[in-house]
């Protein structure tokens, strides 16, 4: 019972905090310190979430060189699907380099 | 900037989200498969902590509940830690609102169910390349979302069943940032947009290691802070 109470709880923190700006700000024009800074939210999203991943990675070294080499094949190639195409073989390839 | 590309009337938003949401989802799954591995090598009950793909629909704040459940936290510790881990959302959730304007609240708080950093992140740099109307809009998101939801509860349920058998060697576990970056680098391509990728990276190797519980949403207000300093300054409005 505990457990499901405490996912419940969880689950009900999270949704409130996902609805937070969703729910409460409606109706044309959002706040201007959103608009100034909402188009930098994604870019740096993303970096803290690359890191963060890699970072707790046992293999922070090698997974750091495959999300590179993800980043500049996605960036080439402008596919999605190129990032896990040249990501993983270099993944995989450095993890043997390095032992 | 990339050029906005106006929407053909074939691709009305729904099966448009489905689509570039596929990949994205496809690399969570093995994360899914780890997280399903975890609940069925833990001691306590299954059902509530498979139940929490679908309530919290979460992968980090799932996986820090299943742990700290099993290592016996208190609750109100496991309920902290979960809304710090999902902090972020609130920036998503800030993020999304301007691009639905019109939309009924009830539907927005529907959406919100589903907001995780994928259909946040597909969303936005679709609103920015794409010219959708809103209710297009509104499609693309829940296509996306339902994707990522299905592919990820399948996820956790196959790593509930078989995830002992998973090769190591394969380090699944890097399907998360490497399709991240391939996301990446379809964001980055302003100077504010580098700015702010690069400050959060670094902001997150610095803050991960004194403030490990609250690092990830510092990083972002690091990378933020930094890109819209640093774009005043260049605009002599500091």
């Amino acid at each position: 019972m505990t457990a499901w109470a405490v996912v419940l709880s969880a689950a009900l923190c999270t949704y409130l905090l996902r609805a937070s700006g969703l729910v409460t700000i409606s109706g044309g024009r959002p706040p201007k310190w959103i608009v100034r800074h909402v188009e930098l939210v994604a870019p740096a999203a993303l970096g803290a979430l690359i890191t963060a991943s890699a970072l707790h990675n046992d293999r922070a070294a090698a997974v750091a060189l495959a999300s590179v080499a993800a980043f500049a094949a996605s960036r080439r190639l402008r596919s999605p699907y190129a990032a896990l195409v040249v990501g993983f073989p270099t993944l995989w390839c450095t993890q043997i380099l390095l032992g | 900037m990339s050029a906005t590309v106006p929407t053909t009337t074939r691709d009305q938003g729904l099966h448009a989200g489905v689509r570039a949401m596929l990949p994205l989802a496809i690399s969570c799954a093995p994360f899914g498969v780890a997280v399903g591995a975890t609940i069925a090598a833990s001691n306590v009950d299954v059902a509530p902590k498979l139940a929490a793909a679908l309530l919290m629909f979460g992968g980090s704040a799932q996986l820090a509940a299943v742990e700290m459940l099993d290592a016996g936290a208190t609750p109100v510790l496991i309920v902290a830690a979960a809304a710090i881990i999902n902090a972020r959302f609130v920036a998503y959730s800030a993020g999304l609102a301007p691009l639905f304007p019109t939309t009924s609240r009830g539907t927005r708080a529907v959406m919100a169910t589903t907001l995780v950093d994928q259909s946040y992140l597909l969303t936005s740099i679709d609103a920015t390349n794409h010219d959708r109307s809103e209710p297009q809009r509104v499609r693309f998101y829940l296509g996306a979302s339902a994707t990522i939801g299905l592919i990820w509860i399948a996820a956790q349920v196959l790593g509930v069943m078989a995830g002992t058998a998973l090769p190591k060697a394969a380090n699944l576990g890097a399907a998360a940032p490497i399709s991240l970056a391939g996301l990446a680098a379809g964001v980055v391509f302003t100077r504010p947009s580098r700015r702010a990728l690069t400050g959060a990276a670094l902001g997150m190797i610095v803050l991960s290691s004194v403030a490990a519980q609250f690092a990830l949403i510092a990083a972002i207000v690091v990378g933020i802070t930094i890109a819209a300093r640093a774009t005043s300054v260049e605009a002599g409005r500091v």
